[in-house]
């Protein structure tokens, strides 16, 4: 059982099978113990390092495979089916908001120095956008960064970054110019790259916040205090980080999107097969209507995220507006990983209650959608004012 | 969804859009077959659209055909683009017709369009059409049917009729053969059914009593009719997906005018959430089901595969046409009763899509057992 992906181009099929065969060996014990243990899983990130898996989208002139978000989605997607959420988001960190990011809207000189790196392993990503007083309200983060010399000094405090403990690049987003008086409400934002093992002077302080999803990367509070950040770390320019900040989360929206489309059909494949082994009154529980007509639905609704999914990364690619589809894409893939997860844990009875049956994990995993990287209402709000003209409702 | 932009697709939107909501309306109160929608598209040979060139036909490909039924839906047929779809679509059946006649017969499709109704399912059999039990008695001229059919769609304006029946009784070989009849033949005794819904055509019960047949009305090959019938009518539900999605955008863009309109406590109700949120949730539902229906239409239907893209696209279009419409139905208020703000035709006809060409829930049991693997449980 899969979903409807035949007609995907051989090179497509071909990233499947190397990457599966690269990591199929992370069983769900390994992701089950790195989860109850909230330890980040080095092994396979070194299984993905080696084998230049953080080079998909690198352009060749900086040694990687000069391939596109379309890429990087399908490798999301196939590792969230594998092996689950936690697997898929590391690929998300690195490819979506390292490379994709610095390839589009770093400086060269960025460019040039830290795109190979990320080919041999040597990094992992962190954005640190969200704040305890700023979540789906970007324009009110109160993290800020004042001119100083020939860079910023950054002061401030940001909440739910995943993988800050780990990351050696950190972008994050601060105001440079205050707001009341910028001209247009959007402005005043930048993006800093911070480079964590070359900070010459101020601190940053990492606090792990003990979470129920994806606990084998971590969520996190970051504490900025005097922060230096040279200029020629900006991404983008001063003060319009707005204009690039739509497209870099189209992307991360399309990467999650394949990461939850991907962690739906891995729980329906693993109820299906449940229900097919498990016996009740003489007959595997699979037989039953109740059972089979809800996973039948939820596979439907995958197939449907997936569709748009691909749309979105085949438009972003090309340059063009993804951002209806982008959207989209993040609100069906969370929905679909909802059913399904739903659905999955009550196939399973009362074998869904152990830890040991891995269900309640992707369970805890997949909900995180629903909330991340934006809380469905705020979807259903953008469809409702881009695709149906709607007035805002808030 | 942005659509494929070319000028058979352009012509389709321009001929649609000139049947607006009134005259829907008008066609829907009345009960009469839309005789000036069906002879405009004849007449710009819409009906060729995935027909051959040789006869006729514009040569185009299936995708487009569904491109264009979305947007005949959505401006403004609702469900009665079923007449263009099927219209369209038939040749693709009769393209299996003996020589003697299938020629004659995708030529008339092309250049004026042929009436054919489906008499497939029976009071006793429904979902499943191996349990029909229309008989067709092999004799010196030809063959002998006899038996009733149920559901037969616009057989008082049919040219012909396609008439499934069983040509052998025989153990392990229960065949089922497509015969085309001449829908005025007098021993099929027609009965109108009184039916709420797509009030554009009407549905009849057919007595065949001891109808005679010669050997050239047989499509495809005796005894494995289903052969021929079972890639044609999975096309079938790809359109009917098609069909169901523009019908629903339809009714979301007139509930979403409604919205933005009209005033309670001083500003549109299209502000509130409640009533917001819900029709977005059906636009993105419906979105999808698009993006996967055409996703589907580039299948080859020859393929294997093409039953399975069919079956999915069709529950997704399902799902969230009949989200879209019934919640376009409650934004109108008390409007939605009345039959000058047309979201009623849009909800009846959607409603009864759930049961046609299959009940949902079948679509669902189908997709469990050939997708998911699981036992066959109808």
């Amino acid at each position: 059982m899969q979903l409807m992906l035949s007609e995907e181009k051989e090179e497509h099929r071909i990233i499947r099978e190397s990457l599966s065969s690269t990591i199929s060996r992370f069983d769900n014990l390994y992701w089950r113990e790195h989860d109850r243990k909230a330890q980040f899983p080095q092994e396979y990130f070194d299984a993905l390092a080696s084998n230049n898996w953080f080079g998909l989208n690198v352009p060749e002139a900086y040694g990687g495979a000069g391939l596109g978000l379309t890429e990087v989605s399908i490798a999301i997607h196939e590792a969230a089916r594998i092996c689950g959420v936690a697997a898929a988001d590391i690929i998300m960190a690195n490819c979506t908001f390292g490379v994709e990011t610095y390839k589009r809207f770093a400086n060269e000189e960025i460019k040039a120095r830290l795109l190979k790196e990320f080919v041999s392993g040597r990094h992992i990503v962190s954005f640190a956008i969200t704040e305890p007083g700023a979540g789906v309200n970007t324009l009110d983060i109160s993290t800020k960064a004042r001119r100083e010399g020939d860079g910023y000094i950054i002061n401030g405090q940001k909440i739910w970054i995943t993988l800050a403990h780990k990351a050696t690049l950190m972008n994050v987003l601060a105001r440079t110019k205050p707001k009341d008086i910028v001209k247009k409400r959007t402005e005043g934002l930048t993006i800093f790259l911070v480079e964590i093992d070359k900070i010459k002077r101020g601190s940053i302080r990492i606090k792990r916040i003990d979470d129920i999803s994806m606990r084998a990367l971590g969520s996190n509070e970051v504490f900025f205090d005097e922060l230096f950040v040279p200029e020629t770390n900006i991404i983008g320019e001063v003060d319009r980080a707005w204009d690039i900040l739509p497209t870099i989360l189209n992307a991360e929206r399309i990467s999650t999107a394949s990461m939850s489309i991907g962690l739906g059909e891995l729980l329906i494949k693993m109820a299906c097969d449940y229900a097919k082994q498990r016996i009740v009154f003489s007959r595997p529980i699979g037989s039953n209507q109740a059972i089979q007509l809800p996973l039948a639905r939820a596979f439907a609704q995958l197939n449907a995220a997936w569709a748009v999914t691909e749309v979105a990364a085949r438009k972003y690619d090309n340059g063009e507006d993804c951002s209806i589809p982008a959207n989209v894409a993040a609100y069906l893939g969370a929905e679909a990983a909802s059913l399904a997860s739903d659905r999955a844990m009550q196939t399973f009875g009362g074998m869904a209650y152990s830890s040991d049956s891995d269900v309640e994990r992707h369970w805890r995993d997949g909900r995180l959608f629903r909330t991340g990287p934006l809380p469905e209402e705020m979807a259903l709000s953008f469809i409702a004012q881009r695709l149906l003209n709607l007035p805002r409702s808030y | 969804m942005e659509s494929i932009k070319n000028e058979a697709i352009e012509k389709v939107k321009e001929l649609s859009s000139s049947f607006d909501v009134s005259y829907w309306r008008r066609i829907y109160s009345s009960r009469l077959f839309p005789e000036e929608y069906w002879n405009s598209i004849a007449k710009n040979g819409l009906f060729g659209f995935i027909l051959d060139e040789k006869y006729g036909g514009m040569g185009r490909k299936f995708i487009e055909l569904v491109h264009s039924t979305i947007i005949a839906a959505r401006y403004y047929a609702g469900m009665g683009s079923y007449l263009f779809f099927s219209g369209a679509l038939v040749g693709k059946l009769l393209e299996h017709c003996k020589d003697s006649l299938r020629n004659g017969l995708l030529r008339r499709i092309c250049e004026s369009g042929l009436k054919v109704s489906i008499a497939a399912t029976e009071e006793g059999s429904g979902s499943n059409i191996l349990s029909i039990s229309t008989f067709a008695e092999r004799h010196s001229n030809g063959y002998r049917i006899t038996g009733s059919k149920m559901f037969v769609a616009n057989a008082d304006v049919a040219d012909y009729i396609i008439v499934f029946a069983i040509t052998s009784k025989e153990e392990g070989n229960k065949g089922i053969t497509m015969f085309l009849v001449d829908a005025d033949d007098k021993d099929i005794e027609k009965v109108k059914l009184e039916k709420v819904g797509m009030e554009f055509m009407n549905l009849f019960s057919l007595n065949i009593n001891e109808l005679d047949v010669s050997e050239d009305s047989i499509i495809g090959e005796i005894g494995d009719g289903w052969s021929v019938a079972r890639s044609v009518f999975a096309m079938d539900r790809v359109l009917t997906s098609a069909a169901l999605i523009g019908t629903a955008n339809l009714a979301l863009d007139t509930a979403c005018k409604y919205a933005t309109k009209r005033i309670l406590s001083g500003k549109p109700i299209a502000t509130n959430q409640a009533i917001q949120f819900p029709l977005a949730d059906a636009a993105a539902r419906l979105y999808g089901a698009e993006a996967f229906t055409l996703k589907a239409a580039s299948i080859k239907p020859e393929e294997r595969k093409f039953a399975s893209y069919s079956n999915i696209a069709l529950l997704l279009a399902l799902e969230s046409s009949w989200l879209a419409v019934d919640r376009a139905f409650q934004t109108l208020g008390g409007h939605a009763a009345l039959i000058d703000y047309d979201l009623s035709r849009y909800w009846k006809d959607i409603r009864l899509m759930r049961l046609h060409p299959l009940p949902e829930e079948i679509i669902c049991a189908i997709i469990a057992h050939k997708d998911l693997d699981l036992p066959k449980s109808y």
